[in-house]
């Protein structure tokens, strides 16, 4: 019977139209709803895919050849897109597509989803300044979204797919243009959000260990791991050349392991703080 | 704060062509693109490249504009030279310069020519300038276009100006190593004859893309909330009802005109 509390991949295998190698090969997984979930990986692992796949993009929109299923929560993407869609918001990899180019200010970008979802004019003015407050976004909103930077426009991405409040909330590699500032406050942010189940790829290894609370390996379109950041941190294969967090290589060069689990180091800074006040006491 | 409702109006001031809706400039455009067709005076001619040369001065003059005007004077001043020297009707001359002889017949033909450019590229000019594709959109949701139509419409118009980006991107990034100087017209065909394929590619690319967001986004949604438009535009129905008439007035002419040679 189908857990409707979770999100799940069972056996998903997708092939895109005209090529002959899986992009993502047997994927079986499920992890509960409403958790920070952090795809890592090369480069042609997958990840983008996956995400399009939890989007719904593939294969209602970008053809190819889909097996096994993929559920999340009571609804699923490729069975019913639509609905689905309607409760899901996306962050491109490249923001300057996450546009929709009829917009003139940032504020009317932003009330471009609001409007598709049927959402009153009174309603839009609040919603829209609500988000653009949490995004750092209050300065610019009557600026045109062309005008902005790198990072201005990868938050004005983010904004346009979270003023919905969506259930989904899938990111890929939502962070690549932002400043280090830019980034830490788009983590913090990312801890606050409630009842959303995100699914984020970034290659920002040490924010992903403090932010998720399940990580996914993908290697060559398989799933090689998943579990915990600190479960899967340290259970890597040299093979895979995942990078690991600061935290974590810090700990292993001062043999600081789990006071609890003394095979495991820590990968979050609560968890090295342990660990060192441990180790002194012990002292 | 009010952030959206009619934002343009609050923060820039109002011109007098924005009280002039998008449909109408483009009806206005056409109706005076065939006018010119149709008048074969030169000094009617001039005159009307006089009254859209006076709307483009009179609104938001940009860069754009200003090199579509200078290639096109240049483009007239070849057509003088050309038809002046060449056009088979030539038999009364005007000037001699160092034993060139230019001919009324040819110089009459290429200045009536030269003036309908002009009145196309100044009353388009008007409207390009005075109107952004967000107004565009806007207001013909509001006037019952369905808001797929108002999209594909709208990504047609996208298509040169996102090329021109790209262009100017890589362009500049060239001109950074060192590797595209661009001194001479030679240089700027050379330099860009080797990204056309990838430039066109990217920019399809980037259509898809946008497509693909605009699709997550819902903006096909039946719940969609229809736009408000972003300016109180003066007597729109009736400004479209008299410039059709007018337009179809010029076309019947012109039709006659055809059908009368042959009978």
């Amino acid at each position: 019977m189908a857990n409707y509390q979770q999100l799940s991949l069972n056996h998903l295998s997708f092939t895109y139209q005209h090529d002959r190698n899986p992009v993502l090969d047997d994927l079986t997984v499920s992890v509960p709803l409403n958790r920070i979930i952090g795809i890592i990986g090369n480069h042609h692992a997958g990840k983008t895919t996956l995400c399009r796949v939890l989007a719904g993009i593939v294969p209602q929109i970008i053809s190819g050849k889909l097996t096994g299923d993929c559920q999340i929560g009571d609804q699923s993407p490729v069975r019913d897109w639509p609905a689905y869609n309607q409760q899901t918001g996306f962050v491109l990899q490249d923001p300057h597509s996450q546009l929709s180019g009829l917009a003139d200010t940032v504020a009317d970008e932003i009330a471009f989803d609001l409007l598709n979802h049927g959402v009153k004019e009174t309603d839009i003015q609040q919603r829209v300044t609500t988000v653009a407050a949490q995004l750092q976004l209050t300065a610019q909103l009557q600026q045109s979204p062309d005008s902005l930077s790198g990072g201005q426009l990868q938050r004005l991405a983010i904004a346009t797919a979270i003023v919905t409040h969506p259930n989904v909330l899938i990111l890929d590699d939502p962070t690549s243009e932002m400043d280090p500032q830019g980034r830490r406050d788009f983590f913090n942010w990312l801890k606050t959000v409630t009842h959303t189940t995100i699914v984020i790829v970034s290659n920002e290894i040490d924010e992903l260990c403090e932010t998720a609370d399940e990580l996914w390996i993908l290697e060559k379109g398989h799933l090689v791991s998943h579990g915990t950041p600190l479960q899967v941190m340290n259970h890597l294969n040299p093979e895979w050349q995942v990078t690991t967090p600061m935290v974590y290589q810090l700990a292993r060069l001062m043999n600081w392991p789990l006071a609890i689990k003394p095979t495991l180091f820590p990968v979050t800074l609560n968890q090295l703080r342990r660990c060192v006040n441990v180790n002194h006491s012990n002292q | 704060m009010d952030i959206r409702n009619h934002s343009l109006q609050k923060t820039v001031r109002l011109h007098w062509y924005n009280v002039i809706d998008p449909v109408t400039k483009l009806l206005l455009a056409l109706f005076l693109t065939l006018l010119s067709f149709q008048l074969t005076d030169l000094y009617f001619e001039v005159g009307l490249v006089l009254i859209s040369l006076t709307l483009l001065l009179l609104s938001r003059l940009s860069v754009a504009t200003l090199h579509a005007v200078s290639f096109s004077l240049f483009l007239i001043a070849t057509m003088i030279l050309i038809q002046g020297l060449f056009n088979s009707h030539n038999t009364h001359p005007l000037v001699t310069i160092l034993s060139i002889t230019l001919y009324q017949e040819g110089v009459l033909y290429a200045l009536n020519m030269g003036t309908r450019i002009l009145i196309i590229i100044f009353s388009i000019g008007f409207f390009m300038n005075t109107t952004t594709i967000s107004e565009n959109a806007t207001y013909l949701e509001s006037v019952g276009m369905p808001y797929n139509q108002v999209y594909l419409l709208m990504s047609v118009c996208y298509i040169l100006p996102q090329i021109q980006q790209n262009l100017n991107k890589i362009q500049f990034a060239e001109k950074a190593r060192g590797i595209n100087l661009q001194r001479t017209l030679i240089q700027k065909l050379q330099s860009l004859l080797p990204i056309m394929i990838p430039l066109i590619i990217k920019t399809f690319d980037q259509s898809i893309n946008r497509s693909i967001t605009l699709q997550l986004r819902g903006f096909n949604s039946p719940e969609r909330t229809i736009a408000t438009p972003m300016y109180h535009y003066f007597k729109p129905k009736f400004n479209h009802y008299f410039l059709v008439f007018m337009i179809m007035i010029l076309i019947g002419v012109k039709l006659w005109q055809i059908i009368s040679n042959f009978l």
